[in-house]
């Protein structure tokens, strides 16, 4: 019979060290010898894993090829040159990029994907305003697109680098940046149309959110209501 | 199939839950085991277990999903009978175990039973397990082992009260409010698909003596180990004692000491008690005492059942029942995920005693008894006594040994003799 010097404990025969701390049983009167009948046999069951992420990504990927390719053949025998489907590829792959990209990493680098969503966006919209022969994405939908990315970037980042920040508190964080991100957009409109910055109507979606927000803050400061919240919904 | 058993069955209130609340690698199962004197033989357990699961209708069956509820539905055949693996209480897949929600396994001399919830409880489960080696023991040895409510006689047709919902019977009218704090839980490095188990074997007359000699249970006793043991890992975190959360333990209570049930499914309820380490150092005494006294005032007939109620109700809550099923499972996906094993810290379950019959005892070494990991909770224990020996089993899906480490040294520090085993997969 063996003792672990360090915990006390009697191990059985099976045991090579102590599998509380790990101390390597050594008596000299009884070396360790793998046992016959060891407690528990060596065979592991296998435990189910999640989905193959990477694989999904792929096959999904190869799926979105499928409508684009149709688009862009039938572009091409249409007329003998690519005009519309060139808004579908497009499309695909922005969802590629949203979507289907952030599968193939380990983990979810939030600045850099984000900001590469950003990117996308802004591609896209290019594309559109190429495609329509227009002259709106300077004035307006690359500032809204950057300024809106900024603002949901920096509402991740709070959020997810503290989080010991309450529910309420949260809470309040999108619904500030939801009131900012109206106001900005109202902005950039108002500028493009009529060369001025002031915001007009999103005064009035911005204040009931700031509202909103407050008391978000508030109701997490008071314990007994959270509690009572909390009862009522799960109890 | 006889006749007292129904072909479709509702799950009892306590089962609801985990259907819901099971995922892709995790549900809720223990497992009982016993060890005989010989090897198993595989072929004489298939007859073994075909004639048990005959008396047993509550285990013969399929989990089926309805519109609003999951129900089961009796299953023909039996599961395979499987060999043993390293890492027991592994999620059961019911699609490769021919529909059932338990499975036999055998190694050398021992015969294990790992069952999920839905379908009974640890001491439905221990039933089907000594009716199983009490069957196979006869058909191997022809040794006649007297029957009775706990070793059933599988040539008697199944008794309605054994297949009954007995918190529905029970409940009383009169509600209780559930709500408790979140509790501090043992963090680590995940193992991945590796169950580690620690087995710690004890003199029994030598931990009750050491339990009576502070005037408290076994149960008690062990609770305060394993208090004292997660409290000592919470204040190595360093945290401020102002930021430390309360230490509870999820102690299981067997309804039937209270309720003259025989029923072979779910009937337990559980208590937590445990320690605000925020109100300063507690010594094992004073540990010793916060449990003995919450146990002393929650396990009560008249509380327990006001609990029955609150989730009875619940149950019959006209919203929830008129819910379909996948918004239902939404919900309690949710609430399992806020409330499951939030608030408690660790889970310890004592079977008990385990008698059998003086023909049946001469051939079974041992007994087993194991919980699955929990959800969040990555360490649990789980105990029985038999003979003169009292087996703990810790689960543990992390690689730290902190929690058993403590718990085990202070048995030793306080006198007793420990024997430890582990399934070698730390």
């Amino acid at each position: 019979m063996s003792y672990c010097v360090n915990c006390g404990v009697e191990l059985a025969d099976s045991e090579k060290s102590c599998p509380l701390c790990g101390t390597e049983v050594i008596n000299p009167r009884k070396p360790w010898k793998e046992p016959e009948d060891p407690p528990y046999p060596h065979r592991l069951e296998p435990v189910l894993r999640r989905a193959d992420r990477v694989f999904f990504a792929s096959i999904a990927s190869l799926l979105l090829c499928v409508p684009v390719a149709v688009t862009l053949l039938s572009d091409l025998f249409s007329d003998g040159e690519l005009t519309w489907s060139g808004l579908v590829a497009g499309a695909a792959a922005l969802l590629f990029v949203w979507f289907l990209l952030p599968l193939y990493c380990k983990r979810y680098y939030l600045l850099r994907l984000l900001t590469l969503d950003c990117a996308a966006a802004l591609a896209y919209l290019k594309l559109i305003e190429y495609s329509v022969r227009g002259s709106w994405f300077l004035p307006v939908a690359m500032p809204i697109t950057v300024g809106v990315s900024i603002l949901f970037l920096l509402c991740a980042l709070v959020l997810r680098n503290h989080r010991r920040i309450s529910g309420g508190v949260r809470a309040a964080c999108v619904q500030l940046a939801l009131g900012l991100a109206t106001v900005w957009i109202n902005m950039v409109v108002s500028h493009a149309v009529s060369g001025s910055w002031a915001p007009s109507w999103s005064i009035y979606a911005f204040l009931p959110l700031a509202a909103l927000a407050a008391v978000s803050i508030l109701l997490s400061r008071h314990k007994r209501f959270q509690e009572e919240l909390h009862r009522r919904l799960l109890y | 199939m006889p006749d007292a058993a129904p072909r479709f069955m509702r799950l009892d209130n306590a089962a609801k839950i985990y259907p819901a609340a099971r995922r892709r690698n995790w549900m809720a199962l223990f497992r009982v085991s016993a060890e005989l004197c010989e090897p198993v033989d595989v072929k004489i357990l298939e007859r073994a277990q075909a004639r048990t699961l005959a008396r047993f209708p509550s285990f013969a069956l399929r989990l089926k999903k309805g519109l609003f509820w999951y129900y089961l539905e009796h299953n023909e055949g039996a599961p395979e009978i499987t060999e043993d693996v390293a890492n027991p209480c592994v999620r059961l897949d019911p699609k490769t175990n021919r529909g059932f929600m338990f499975r036999v396994r055998y190694y050398r001399c021992r015969i294990a039973l790992e069952v999920y919830h839905v379908l009974a409880d640890g001491t439905g489960g221990m039933c089907f397990l000594k009716t199983l080696v009490a069957e196979y023991l006869t058909l191997k040895y022809g040794v006649k082992i007297p029957r009775d409510r706990e070793i059933l006689d599988c040539d008697e047709a199944p008794r309605p009260d054994e297949t009954e919902d007995a918190y529905l019977k029970y409940a009383g009218d009169i509600t209780r409010s559930r709500a408790e704090a979140d509790a501090y839980y043992v963090r680590g490095t995940d193992t991945g698909d590796r169950v580690c188990i620690i087995t710690g074997m004890l003199p029994v007359q030598d931990v009750l003596a050491r339990a009576r000699s502070r005037g408290a249970t076994l149960t008690e006793y062990l609770t305060a180990a394993l208090i004292l043991s997660i409290n000592d890992l919470q204040t190595r975190t360093g945290l401020p004692r102002r930021r430390r959360k309360p230490v509870k333990i999820n102690v299981p209570i067997n309804l039937r000491r209270f309720y003259p049930s025989h029923t072979m499914r779910n009937f337990a309820l559980y208590v937590n008690p445990g320690i605000d380490p925020r109100l300063g150092e507690y010594t094992f005494d004073e540990i010793l005492r916060a449990v003995h006294h919450h146990m002393g005032t929650e396990v009560d007939e008249k509380l327990l059942n006001a609990r029955i109620a609150t989730n009875v109700r619940t149950e019959q809550n006209r919203l929830l029942r008129a819910a379909p099923l996948f918004l239902k499972n939404a919900v309690m996906k949710l609430s399992f995920h806020l409330v499951g094993d939030r608030k408690t810290s660790s889970s310890i379950s004592n079977l008990g005693v385990v008698r059998v019959p003086p023909e049946m005892e001469a051939y079974i070494r041992r007994f087993d008894f194991i919980l699955g990991p929990l959800s969040r909770n990555r360490v649990v224990c789980a105990a029985l006594s038999y003979r003169d020996t009292l087996y703990l089993n810790f689960t543990r899906t992390i690689r730290e040994t902190d929690v058993e480490r403590g718990f085990f040294r202070f048995l030793v520090r306080d006198g007793l003799h420990v024997r430890l085993e582990s399934n070698r997969l730390s």
